[in-house]
């Protein structure tokens, strides 16, 4: 797997490449700010890029925008973006059109390798990734005409960790369930937010996409 | 203090005595004027044998005059604001000007007649009183006035006396109509014609003194008209005498020293009423700008020009505003201004006249009552202008505290927390080389890396919440629910227009204030409403269920900071319904 990696923390830059290269991930350009990381990914075209979300020249969203435009650009690469901060305004702004190939993490996730190699994976089949802290703090926010009110809270847990990213055995083993329990309440959850039957992964990213839209 | 009132006391005595001599004299001129107009005009008009050449002049000017001298006095007692002794002077005057008509009137018993051209020189005296009492600027009651004008009154009162006690009708060739045979106490030894001299040079110097005395009592621009006036009737008082002392040399019969007499008389009558005029409408500009002083729409341009603007000064700054509190410049050089106030306990300020405008007119306008409305109004303004300073201020405040905090959220974005970041990766890249036990130590650092660095996240956050900037009050606010266990109901009806970032700070302040400040037990629910109407944003928070804590009302970050916006913060508590209620104003 190819990966570019942007941050303007040289710091933080290194150590993710190096995590990265432990883990086995080759790591085929660094950037400092959004124009370099463009030309990188037009360069390279990775299989996945790693942002961070805050960066030069008004720390604010540049991330963000520049992974509209790589998804836009080349749709073969992914982004995972990390930011410092619980902002669930922008996975929303960055995920509500089409959360395919896209993921949103808190930087201090990555730390733990395996969560973030893990991740990368999934952003680059096309899945979408979005922090546990996120979906927590989506989860808890009700609107009483969204189609999620009709979900038992059991169907809301599997359907946070969907959003997550995980897959139904990693679901049925976190919440002790046998992985035909979790399919067919997976199942439900699609049936209630009016998803027609189609690929999974589509499902699941439709899913997480009604989640975020509530 | 008790001397203070003494002196109040004997003032005000002195001002009811100095009334009744007006009342006296006015009284005294009305009935001289009633009996000369009458007896004068069936006279003239008569058959007894008495024929004065150009009769038709005399007659009318006669009766003229005898209007005139019965409605000045009157008038001018009956104007509160002239100071007492205008109304005498006046009387006296007329009576000055008439008596000397009824010499030789056959109604008249002759020894009065023979009498009354001794009369003449009152009309100086009583002019020069008046003139001078009714001017408003200070120099016309100053101790040298006064003493002036006992000088006038003396020699005019010795002329009186000169002419009542040697003047001889029958020894007057231009006294053709007297018939009278008096004795005369000093006439063997004066001679008639010494007498007329006598009291003629008395008059003339008399005349000259009141001059004097009028033109320094009116020196302002405005009452040269008035002086003028006055100086001319004095001229022609002099002029008649004068042409009366020719008479006796080329004896004629000649009504005009008549009718310069009674023309002196009218002449200062009709500028006073055009100074009345004046005051009146200088006074009418001040009632206007009173008028004004409670509306705080900008004033339309004084109609008339008399008062251009009226200032205050902000104390303690040493600058001024205008009554609507804008910031005026120094007034243009040339302009008049009349200072008020400045005193130890009271506010400067000015009025700045327009071109058209004399600062004795507006004095004279400047009654008490109004003084008081102005200095009201200024108080007011100045107190206005503190208030808004206090609240720029307030504002400065929080603005530099947020600047602050925005420093601080960002410092530790690019400091610390990368840092943290940056060990807990080189961690991470260790404990993946180490065998299982010591790696088991590294996971717990990070586990500690990972702990530090949440609670960063939550610091710099409620430092400093970037979505408020980033995406405006409606955005900050869904997420800021999203941090509450309660289930809280949003409802923004704001419009696209972006609020000021403080009155968006303020709303943002106070709900979370209110969410943060209410104890949460199960079943309580909260309801949040913000609505804009006319550059007023309503921020109320409604909690059922939950209980205010003593953090709420101790936290004074939201209240200050709506508070500096002067809006209105209130909390109201009961058991198990909260409610706070934000109005910030948010217009530019």
């Amino acid at each position: 797997m190819r990966v570019v990696v942007a941050d303007d923390v040289m710091l933080v830059r290194s150590g993710l490449a190096r995590l990265l290269a432990d883990a086995g991930v080759e790591v085929v350009a660094e950037a400092g700010d959004a124009d370099e990381l463009m030309r990188a990914v037009a360069l390279e075209r990775p299989d996945v890029a790693l942002v961070d979300i805050r960066m030069p020249p008004t720390h604010t969203d540049e991330g963000l925008v520049a992974a509209r435009r790589i998804r836009d650009g080349y749709p073969n690469t992914g982004v995972l973006l990390l930011s410092q901060y619980l902002e669930p305004r922008y996975a929303q702004r960055l995920l509500a059109d089409q959360p395919g190939g896209l993921g949103y993490l808190l930087k201090e996730r990555v730390s733990d390798i395996a969560v973030l190699v893990d991740a990368l994976h999934r952003v680059t089949d096309g899945e979408c990734v979005i922090d546990p802290t996120i979906v927590a703090r989506l989860m808890r926010r009700r609107s009483r005409s969204s189609p999620l009110e009709q979900l038992t809270t059991r169907e809301r847990e599997i359907l946070a960790l969907l959003a997550e990213g995980r897959s139904n055995s990693a679901i049925a083993s976190r919440l002790q369930l046998s992985e035909r329990t979790v399919e067919s309440a997976c199942a439900q959850i699609f049936r209630k937010l009016g998803l027609d039957p189609s690929p999974d992964v589509n499902r699941r990213v439709l899913a997480v996409l009604s989640l975020l839209r509530s | 203090m008790a001397r203070v009132r003494a002196l109040a006391q004997r003032g005000m005595a002195h001002g009811a005595l100095a009334r009744r001599v007006d009342a006296a004299a006015v009284l005294c001129a009305a009935v001289v004027a009633v009996v000369t107009v009458t007896a004068g005009v069936s006279t003239m008009a008569g058959p007894r044998g008495y024929e004065p050449p150009e009769a038709a002049l005399p007659t009318g000017v006669l009766a003229l005059a005898g209007v005139v001298a019965l409605a000045a006095p009157i008038v001018a007692w009956c104007v509160r604001t002239l100071r007492p002794g205008v109304a005498t002077g006046l009387a006296v005057a007329a009576v000055g000007v008439l008596l000397p008509w009824w010499t030789g009137w056959p109604s008249v018993p002759e020894w009065v007649g023979a009498r009354a051209v001794a009369a003449t020189p009152l009309a100086v005296a009583g002019l020069t009183q008046a003139a001078v009492r009714s001017a408003s600027s200070r120099a016309s009651s100053s101790p040298g006035t006064n003493r002036g004008l006992a000088l006038v009154h003396g020699l005019c009162g010795a002329a009186v006396i000169v002419l009542l006690a040697a003047y001889q009708p029958f020894a007057d060739p231009a006294s053709v109509r007297s018939v009278a045979a008096t004795a005369w106490v000093l006439g063997d030894a004066v001679f008639t014609t010494r007498a007329l001299a006598t009291a003629e040079v008395l008059t003339l110097v008399a005349t000259a003194v009141g001059a004097v005395l009028v033109a320094r009592s009116r020196q302002a621009s405005s009452a040269r008209t008035e002086a003028v006036a006055v100086l001319s009737s004095l001229a022609l008082l002099a002029l008649s005498r004068h042409t009366r002392f020719n008479d006796w040399v080329r004896p004629e019969n000649d009504p005009w020293p008549y009718a310069m007499l009674a023309t002196a008389f009218v002449l200062p009558l009709l500028a006073a009423a055009a100074a009345t005029a004046r005051t009146a409408r200088t006074r009418a500009a001040v009632d206007r700008v009173l008028v004004q002083l409670g509306d705080s729409r900008p004033r339309a341009a004084a109609s008339d020009g008399t008062v251009a603007e009226v200032e205050v000064e902000v104390l303690g700054q040493g600058r001024w505003v205008d009554l609507q509190g804008r910031p005026v410049a120094a007034p243009a050089p040339g302009s008049t201004t009349v200072q008020l106030g400045g005193g130890d306990s009271q506010t400067p300020m000015r009025i700045v006249l327009g071109p058209g405008a004399a600062v004795d007119d507006l004095v004279a306008g400047l009654t008490p009552a109004r003084r008081l409305a102005l200095t009201n109004a200024g108080l007011a303004t100045v107190t206005r202008a503190h208030l808004a300073e206090v609240q720029a201020s307030q504002q400065r405040i929080v603005a530099g505290a947020d600047t602050e905090r925005r420093r601080i959220e960002r410092d530790l974005h690019d400091g610390a927390q990368q840092r943290l970041v940056s060990a807990a990766l080189l961690l991470g890249s260790a404990r993946n080389r180490l065998p299982p036990a010591p790696a088991t130590v590294l996971g717990a650092v990070e586990g500690q890396i990972h702990e530090a660095l949440s609670q960063l996240r939550r610091l710099s956050h409620g430092t400093f919440p970037a979505v408020l900037a980033d995406e405006g009050l409606t955005a900050a606010l869904v997420e800021l629910l999203t941090e509450v266990d309660m289930p809280v109901e949003l409802d923004a009806t704001v419009g696209d227009r972006p609020l000021r970032a403080s009155a968006a700070a303020a709303a943002y302040a106070t709900v979370d204030t209110a969410l943060r400040g209410i104890s949460q037990r199960p079943g309580a629910t909260a309801y949040v409403s913000l609505s804009e109407r006319t550059d007023l944003l309503m921020v109320v928070i409604q909690a059922l269920g939950a209980e205010v804590l003593p953090t709420m009302l101790t936290s004074q970050d939201a209240a200050d900071r709506v508070g500096a916006l002067g809006g209105r913060y209130e909390v109201e508590g009961r058991e198990g319904d909260v409610r706070l209620t934000a109005v910030v104003p948010c217009g530019s």
